[in-house]
């Protein structure tokens, strides 16, 4: 069976998505401080919306930054799947790594 | 929204209000918003390093989270428009307030905190003044009424899932298995209002996983917002041009060792596939600033049927729907067309802010049906001379039409767009034909503009169904095919409906509206026509140039610059 397979590339993927993951709009801190501000910025408006508070824009951000990072994780740990694989493909074939 | 004065913001919370503060969430929504788009565009340029049945279920994975990052990006856009109509907004309540403040001064008084209009005032001045301070409460009031309309979207993950490594699959080393297999299945025998009811109440990872899972079936379900139709059949593009591809490569290869006449091999009906769906990858990928959405891709016919926005369906406040007439096909026209229709639609939304409740006009390039063509000329069932095509376009027309309805009615506060039909010559038959079948339904058509009109299919204009003030005629200079009238009566001679002006003209922004001339005028940039069809998809009829003799007793013509005195 032939590996169609680029492990090096795979890794490199992973590690892009993994660091993607883990970039700035995972911490929300400027979007919260921001949206917490509104109140005091519009006395007297009748309660603002969901959609003007920080906890669901940052619990979406949070959670999409570590679906990047564990697809990342996947793909790093596929990659290290194969070139175990692969390996021993190499042994029991008597090839040289 | 009106609000009695009891349950108004009070004057002192007015003044209290800080515009920039709301400007300032605006901007961090926004650029987050960037970030985010940033962050897709290096996770869509990922590079393949694996082939074969490997790659699917990660590829699949991927587009989930591609989708619910696009989703999350327009999301946070929409926060941040939202907010910053919300500081203008504050704004012109607070402009309101200080021109009350004014006027009270200039009479020796003022406003207190709670709204009390004291001191030695006029009294012919005093009901003005309290009624600009209710104004401007009732204004600050709705003024986070677009944040309402917001949505977060919200998530949901399979625990099943929470380890998050993708296996390889046992029985091949280069299979990737998918990390999250999708159980939820589009309903089926759910009508467009209940299947877009289902579909809003699901998590976006949901949605995303319908879509990156099933894009034929999320494509083909009417009542679905217009953005998830796009990615869909964005994905669906993207096999089909694969697919139709390499099957040309095949077929060029066999006709080489083939003695078999090349013509006999299907190449040509191969070659126009590809240039279809190239000429759609082409304008759906264009980069001049407009968000376009691929909101039908039809691969079942002859040719590709297609439809085309140059923005957000979703969130347009107007639709102008361009349907065009013989010989269209994606491939030769759709480049042409989208780009007018981007231009007349892009007038139209500046006619708007100016004149308009600026709630913006999108176009759409409606390619929806199969076009009778040349070679179709002595067919019983397709030719341009008989009505069959037409017949079945208009059913196309009022099925896409009803799906943009439902997909927006559904959505959280939100109504339907107005739609105005800019329908160009056989189009304006199809466009006939869907308005007199669906003759005292509900419809979203507001208006309707047949351009080089070989008729509308009907002899009588009442019977579209349409006031008659909403129905417009185009005829340039050199268009035979406006003369024809041989569907139906003449367009161009209907008693109380107003026929257009497409010659040289001075046009009510300060402009000069150059003439058209021909069958394809009618949308040329710059011209008296594009003005004309802008102006009326953007709710401002009044705008529009009509044809008439300055002394003819039209009401179009007080608008006319060249009628006035």
């Amino acid at each position: 069976m032939r590996l169609q397979v680029d492990i090096d590339e795979l890794l490199s993927l992973g590690q892009r998505w993994v660091e993607l993951g883990s970039s700035p709009p995972g911490r929300c801190d400027a979007l919260a401080a921001a949206l917490r501000s509104l109140p005091g910025a519009l006395p007297g408006v009748a309660s603002l919306p969901d959609s003007a508070t920080a906890p669901p824009w940052c619990r979406v951000l949070d959670a999409w930054s570590s679906a990047i990072t564990d697809h990342g994780a996947a793909l790093t740990a596929s990659a290290g799947a194969y070139r175990l694989a692969d390996d021993r493909t190499r042994v029991a074939l008597g090839r040289p790594s | 929204m009106s609000l009695a004065p009891d349950v108004l913001p009070s004057v002192g919370q007015l003044r209290a209000a800080d515009p920039a503060a709301v400007r300032a969430a605006a901007s961090a929504a926004r650029s987050t918003q960037r970030q985010v788009d940033q962050q897709l565009r290096v996770l869509s340029s990922g590079a393949t390093a694996w082939a074969g049945p490997a790659s699917a279920g990660a590829s699949t994975r991927h587009t989930e989270i591609c989708v619910v990052g696009d989703v999350l990006a327009n999301a946070l856009g929409h926060l941040a428009t939202a907010l910053e109509r919300a500081a203008d907004e504050v704004d012109a309540a607070r402009h309101l307030l200080a021109h009350a403040d004014l006027l009270c001064g200039q009479a020796g008084g003022h406003i207190t905190d709670v709204g009390a209009v004291v001191g030695p005032l006029d009294p012919g001045a005093e009901p003005m003044i309290r009624a600009t301070v209710v104004e401007a409460r009732r204004r600050y009031a709705g003024s986070v009424l677009a944040v309402r309309q917001v949505e977060v979207p919200r998530w949901w993950s399979p625990g099943a899932a929470s380890d998050g490594v993708l296996r390889p699959a046992a029985e091949e080393m280069g299979a990737l298995g998918p990390s999250q297999p999708t159980e939820v299945r589009i309903p089926q025998g759910l009508g467009p209002q209940a299947l877009a009811t289902w579909f809003a109440a699901l998590p976006v990872t949901v949605q995303a996983a319908l879509i990156a899972g099933q894009p034929d079936a999320v494509a083909a379900a009417e009542g679905l917002p217009a953005w998830a139709h796009d990615t869909a059949n964005r994905l669906r593009l993207a096999q089909a041009t694969r697919a139709a591809v390499a099957a040309l490569e095949a077929a060029r290869s066999a006709a080489l060792a083939s003695p078999t006449p090349i013509d006999d091999l299907g190449l040509g009906a191969l070659q126009t596939r590809v240039a279809d769906l190239e000429a759609v990858t082409e304008v759906v990928q264009r980069q001049d600033g407009h968000e376009r959405q691929l909101l039908t891709l039809d691969l079942t016919g002859r040719r590709v049927a297609v439809a085309v926005s140059t923005g957000d369906v979703d969130h347009a406040g107007q639709l102008a729907v361009f349907v065009p007439g013989f010989t269209v096909t994606p491939a030769t026209h759709l480049r042409g067309y989208d780009a007018r229709v981007t231009a007349a639609s892009d007038l139209a939304g500046s006619i708007d802010r100016a004149w308009g409740a600026g709630a913006g006009v999108v176009g759409v390039t409606w390619l929806g049906y199969a076009a009778p063509q040349v070679d179709e000329v002595l067919s019983r069932s397709r030719s341009v001379a008989g009505r069959a095509p037409a017949a079945a376009g208009a059913a196309r027309l009022r099925t896409f039409l009803d799906g943009l309805a439902v997909a927006r009615e559904t959505a959280q506060e939100a109504t339907a767009p107005d739609v105005t039909i800019w329908a160009h010559s056989y189009g304006s038959l199809v466009a006939g034909a869907m308005l007199a079948g669906s003759r005292g339904e509900v419809t979203t058509v507001r208006a309707v503009v047949a351009l080089g009109s070989p008729g509308m299919g009907v002899s009588d204009p009442r019977q579209l169904g349409l006031p008659l003030s909403d129905i417009f005629v185009a005829e340039a200079e050199l268009d035979p095919v406006a003369e024809m009238g041989v569907f139906g009566s003449d367009p161009g001679h209907w008693e109380g409906v107003a026929r257009l002006e497409t010659e040289a003209r001075h046009l009510p922004d300060g402009s000069s509206g150059v003439a058209g001339r021909g069958h394809e005028s009618y949308l040329a940039p710059g011209s008296t026509s594009a003005w004309n069809l802008a102006a009326i998809a953007a709710g401002q009829p009044d705008l529009a140039l009509a044809r008439w003799r300055c002394d003819e007793p039209r009401v179009l013509r007080l608008r006319d610059p060249a009628c006035r005195p």
